[in-house]
Order: structure tokens, then C-alpha cells, then sequence
């Protein structure tokens, strides 16, 4: 077992490795794969003069255009996979994901919110307006979907998610109205809402790759408790977790972990639900294991996304299309395979 | 080792499932709480392990208040078997023991060597290491409820509260589940309280009986006083002959 855990997340490292050298390499312009390596490292400071005699073009194409764009990928793939697998266990649910609780609904509103507020007044322009909206919003549809679920004092699971159905529902609708009322030019807020890391800066790189790994961090810490609720919420109360507390603190970190991407990257859907999945197959589904280990794979799956969204075809396909095709059918794949136990 | 106070509860806000019950259980008792369906066996188990709170009343846990007390450390003493229990992810039964350390490791405290034998000896008593590692939601019925106090009792708790655990099993999987729980009665020093909807494993395995009716406790005491053919037909309103030829049996006559 601890040795297959090795094997696992030795692979899923290898892999993220050559993901984000691919993803740096191939483009409009080619960047031999070694060249990448050799930028990259050389921006170590003992090891500067590595890059000699590459071209400063490239040098230029890696460090400003690709890279930030890759890690851009890299973060938001690790934060919706690791916020997925901890919805999945408090959710008792493998059919859960931070765009099916209406995390994504939300912080979409938020973010478009921020946006016409920005317009309007000058100085909410900023995007930290929109990184505080996103996440206010998403926390308030999961709130609200818990509050509206709530009878006494249990709050059912399976209330919770269909509220939360609900609710996205309702508030992606108010979003498109506010989108179709506000926006003069629609088409690139509505392409940027479809998902996509194509425009990631390095300021942006800063602002949500610390946020991720310190979520992912913690959640993992709570690995243990979010095992105990496996067999239900009065199991975990006896065996000792503090049922109400611990379900704030996992839904107020998987929340963060994935409305801190939507500013940036718009919704992008069933990363969450896929990759909490395969790493359960290949390591099990203890979550002290599976938290990390979802954020590495999800980080390699979206980048190696990424990189397909925009070299598959002339133009580049919006993020969230991509995933949405890939996880429509692995969704469906579930339902058809899978035997549920209800 | 438990005493519950004047424990009042009702679904919200509906009519009374319990009403002013009065308990003390003692530190290695074999309590059984037999009653028909309806009559508050489930919630007074529910109240006694906090899973609910009392409208009016209290349980003390070894004196102390248990609304009050944190959880982890209610769960180092009193540990719960439910009717039946489902996994949903596939953790082995293994896992599933492991998760009864809880409340004795800290976070970053990985399994010492004292779980390690605590874990060992409760799958050894529970007979589940020859399946220890399959999948949980692959075993049977009767595994599952073994599997499930083993992870009780890797809790080490002192007092193990059952919750009619032999409810859909077969009759040879009941004995042996109760007669488990017996011997760790007898040999440990369990404390245990289990609800039993069967007259005649109750008569075999527990040391005291309280039989509820309408939510009270209609009847308190040893076995061969409380289940009586008198007892019995005004609780569950059956006709019965008790045999005392080896140890005591219940016969159900209409």
C-alpha cells in the first residue's frame, strides 16, 4: 500500500513536470523542449548562465507569454480538483463538484458584479474587487444552499446539493441578465466566462497560486475528519469530529480554493468531479491522499487542457468547453458504469 | 458511569417520543431496552449518545453534562453501533477500524505503536481480520456490524451503546453478534446498553432490563423480574410462557 502511495505520487509529479514543459514548448511558436528546460532553470540564480545562447525571444515567449499562462492552468487545475475531492467526501456524494453546489454560479455573479461595478466607478476597477466579490458571492450560494437546506438541526446532504442545483440555476440566469442589460459588447466577457487561462499575467499567477496551495494544504490536514463523515454525519460525530464546525471550515476552504480562480479564469466545470475520481481509484479514497493527490493530476489535466484548447485549432477554444466536453462524457460514463450505492 | 435526567424529547415540536425518563446505568452492566416499535427505543439511544439533544433533561457521562462536553472527548468513553451502516467511497475494512483512533490522535500523529495493538486486538475479538482487507461496502450484512464495533471498540471506549445491531441479520449472525458483546461484557468490563427488538436474545445476553411503552420506562430491573408473561402482554400486549430450563427463554403464544 505505502509503496503503491510512492509509485502514485511519484507519477503524478513525473507527469505534472512534462505537462508544464509541454505546455511551455508548443505554440504558434515551437520552443525546442530542452530550451524550455534551460530557461526555466536558468532563473535560478547560481545556474543564470544556462540559457546562454538561446535566443531572447524565446527567453521573452517563455517567461512572459507562456509560462504565467501555464501556471495560470497549473493553479486553478490543483484548486477545483482538491476542492472537488473535499466536496466529495463532506458530500458523501461523488457526483459533487464545486460547479454542481453552486460555488462556480456565484462567484461568476460576483465577478461579473465586480466587473459593471468597475465600469461605473472608477476606482472599484481594481480586481481585487472581483477576487472579493467572486468569493463572497460563491460563499453566499453555498451558504444559502445550506441555510435553505437546513431542517432543525440536521442539515441533510442530499438538500444541500439540490439546493445548490437550484440556486446556480437561478443566479447563472441573473448573471446573463445583468451580461445582457450592462454589456454593450458581450462577446468577450461572455468568452472569458466560458473559461479560459489565455491572458494569465504574472500578477495574477501571484494572487492565486499562494491561495491554492495554502488551501490545499490545510484541506489535506483534514483528511481524517473528512474520512470519519464517510459513513455518515452522526458516524463522524461519534467518532469524535465536530460535525457543524468542521463542515464551515471544509465548504469556507473548498470555496476559496475555487471562487479565487473564477476572476481570472471564468467557470471552468467537471475538473472537480473527474480527477477526485481517478486518483480514488489509484490510491484509494483516504482523503490525507487523495486532497494532494487530486491537486497534482488536476493540475497536469489542466494544463495539458489548456494547451490543447489552443493549438487543437486556429483559434483558441475557451477553457470551459473543453472540460465540459471531456467531463460531459465522463459524467455520463459514470452514470452508465458505476454502481451507485444510494 | 451514565445517569439521564428527566429526558424529554419530541420530533419538532410534535407529540412527546420520550417523557421524563430516568436512568442509571453502572459501570459493567448488560442493559437491554426492549419496547415495541414507536416507543422511543432509537431516540432514547439517539439522546443518550448526543446524536439529538433533549428538549428538557440531561445525560451525564461519567458526571459530566455531554451537551456540554466536547466531542472527541465523548468519543474516548462512549462509542455507537448503528442499526446498519453504509460506505460510500471504497475504504477497506482496515481503513475503517483506523477510523476509530480518532479521538485519541492529534493531527499530525500518525498510527503509533499503541493503535497499532489497540487495532490488532479489536479485529482480532471481532473476527475480521481474515476479510481486513476488502473493501467495506463488498461485505455482508453480518461483516459489516463486526466490522463496525470493531471500529467501536478501537475507540476504546468504556460504555458501547448498540442500537438494535442485529436488525437485518439471520439468526446465526445475531447469537454471534451478541454473544460477541457479551464476552467483552464480561471479560472487559464493556458497560453496554443495547436495543433489542428479539425477547428471547435479550433474555439470553442482557444482565438488566428496562422495557419502554409510549415513551416511559414502564418496567426497570434483573431479567427474571422484568420479563414476566405479566410484563410482557401489558408492554407488547402478546401472550408468552417464560422457561427457565436453560437459562431463560421466552415462548410467544399468540
Amino acid at each position: 500500500m505505502k509503496d503503491r502511495m510512492l509509485l502514485a505520487f511519484g507519477g503524478f509529479l513525473l507527469l505534472l513536470i512534462m505537462a508544464l514543459i509541454l505546455g511551455v514548448s508548443i505554440g504558434t511558436v515551437g520552443i525546442p523542449l530542452i530550451d524550455v528546460v534551460r530557461i526555466i532553470i536558468a532563473r535560478i540564480p547560481v545556474l543564470g548562465s544556462l540559457d546562454e545562447g538561446i535566443p531572447s525571444s524565446s527567453s521573452t515567449i517563455v517567461m512572459e507569454l507562456r509560462l504565467p499562462v501555464v501556471l495560470m492552468a497549473l493553479f486553478v487545475g490543483a484548486g477545483l480538483s482538491s476542492s472537488g475531492a473535499a466536496m466529495q467526501g463532506l458530500f458523501k456524494n461523488p457526483l459533487v463538484d464545486p460547479f454542481i453546489i453552486g460555488i462556480s454560479a456565484g462567484g461568476a455573479f460576483g465577478w461579473v458584479i465586480g466587473l459593471l461595478l468597475g465600469d461605473h466607478f472608477g476606482f472599484m476597477s481594481g480586481y481585487l474587487v472581483r477576487i472579493v466579490l467572486s468569493f463572497l458571492f460563491g460563499m453566499g450560494t453555498v451558504t444559502a444552499a445550506y441555510m435553505l437546506s437546513k431542517t432543525g438541526s440536521q442539515i441533510p446532504l442530499t438538500n444541500l446539493l439540490l439546493a445548490g442545483v437550484a440556486l446556480s440555476a437561478s443566479i447563472t440566469a441573473a448573471t446573463q441578465l445583468a451580461i445582457y442589460i450592462f454589456v454593450e459588447n458581450p462577446t468577450p466577457l461572455i468568452f472569458s466566462l466560458l473559461g479560459s487561462c489565455s491572458n494569465s499575467k504574472w500578477s495574477e499567477v501571484w494572487t492565486v497560486g499562494p491561495v491554492v496551495m495554502a488551501g490545499v494544504v490545510l484541506l489535506s490536514f483534514f483528511g481524517r475528519e473528512l474520512n470519519a463523515f464517510s459513513t455518515g454525519e452522526e458516524g463522524a460525530k461519534h467518532l469524535g469530529v465536530e460535525v457543524e464546525r468542521m463542515k464551515i471550515i471544509i465548504l469556507g476552504l473548498g470555496t476559496l480554493i475555487a471562487a479565487i480562480t473564477i476572476p481570472f479564469c471564468g467557470m471552468i466545470g467537471f475538473v472537480g468531479l473527474m480527477i477526485p475520481h481517478m486518483v480514488r481509484r489509484l490510491i484509494g479514497p483516504d482523503h490525507r491522499f487523495l486532497i494532494p493527490g487530486s491537486a497534482l493530476l488536476g493540475a497536469s489535466f489542466l494544463i495539458l487542457c489548456d494547451l490543447f484548447s489552443r493549438t487543437v485549432l486556429d483559434i483558441t477554444i475557451p477553457l470551459g468547453i473543453v472540460t465540459g466536453l471531456i467531463g460531459g462524457a465522463f459524467f455520463l460514463y459514470l452514470l452508465r458504469a458505476r454502481r451507485f450505492s444510494s | 458511569m451514565i445517569e439521564v435526567e428527566g429526558l424529554t424529547f419530541s420530533y419538532n415540536g410534535g407529540a412527546p417520543v420520550l417523557e421524563k425518563v430516568d436512568l442509571s446505568v453502572k459501570k459493567g452492566e448488560m442493559l437491554g431496552i426492549l419496547g415495541p416499535n414507536g416507543s422511543g427505543k432509537s431516540t432514547l439511544i439517539k439522546l443518550v449518545s448526543g446524536a439529538l439533544a433533549p428538549d428538557r433533561g440531561q445525560v451525564l457521562l461519567d458526571g459530566k453534562d455531554i451537551s456540554r462536553t466536547k466531542r472527541r472527548e465523548i468519543a474516548r468513553k462512549l462509542a455507537v453501533v448503528p442499526q446498519e451502516t453504509d460506505l460510500v467511497f471504497d475504504f477497506t475494512v482496515r481503513e475503517v477500524v483506523s477510523m476509530g483512533r480518532y479521538p485519541h490522535l492529534g493531527r499530525f500523529q500518525f498510527d503509533d505503536p499503541h493503535s497499532k495493538k489497540i487495532l490488532e486486538g479489536a479485529m482480532g475479538i471481532t473476527g475480521v481480520v481474515r476479510f481486513a482487507d476488502k473493501p467495506f461496502s463488498k461485505l455482508s450484512g453480518g461483516e459489516k456490524q463486526r466490522a463496525i464495533i470493531a471500529r467501536a471498540l478501537a475507540q476504546e471506549p468504556k460504555v458501547l451503546l448498540l442500537d438494535e445491531p442485529t436488525k437485518n441479520l439471520d439468526v446465526r449472525h445475531s447469537l454471534d453478534i451478541m454473544s460477541m458483546v457479551r464476552k467483552m461484557n464480561r471479560e472487559n468490563g464493556l458497560t453496554v446498553i443495547v436495543v433489542v427488538h428479539d425477547l428471547d436474545l435479550a433474555a439470553r445476553f442482557c444482565s438488566r432490563i428496562i422495557l419502554l411503552k409510549n415513551g416511559k420506562i414502564n418496567k426497570d430491573g434483573p431479567i427474571d423480574r422484568v420479563l414476566t408473561p405479566e410484563n410482557i402482554e401489558q408492554v407488547f400486549d402478546v401472550r408468552s410462557r417464560v422457561h427457565r430450563d436453560v437459562g431463560m427463554r421466552i415462548e410467544i403464544i399468540d
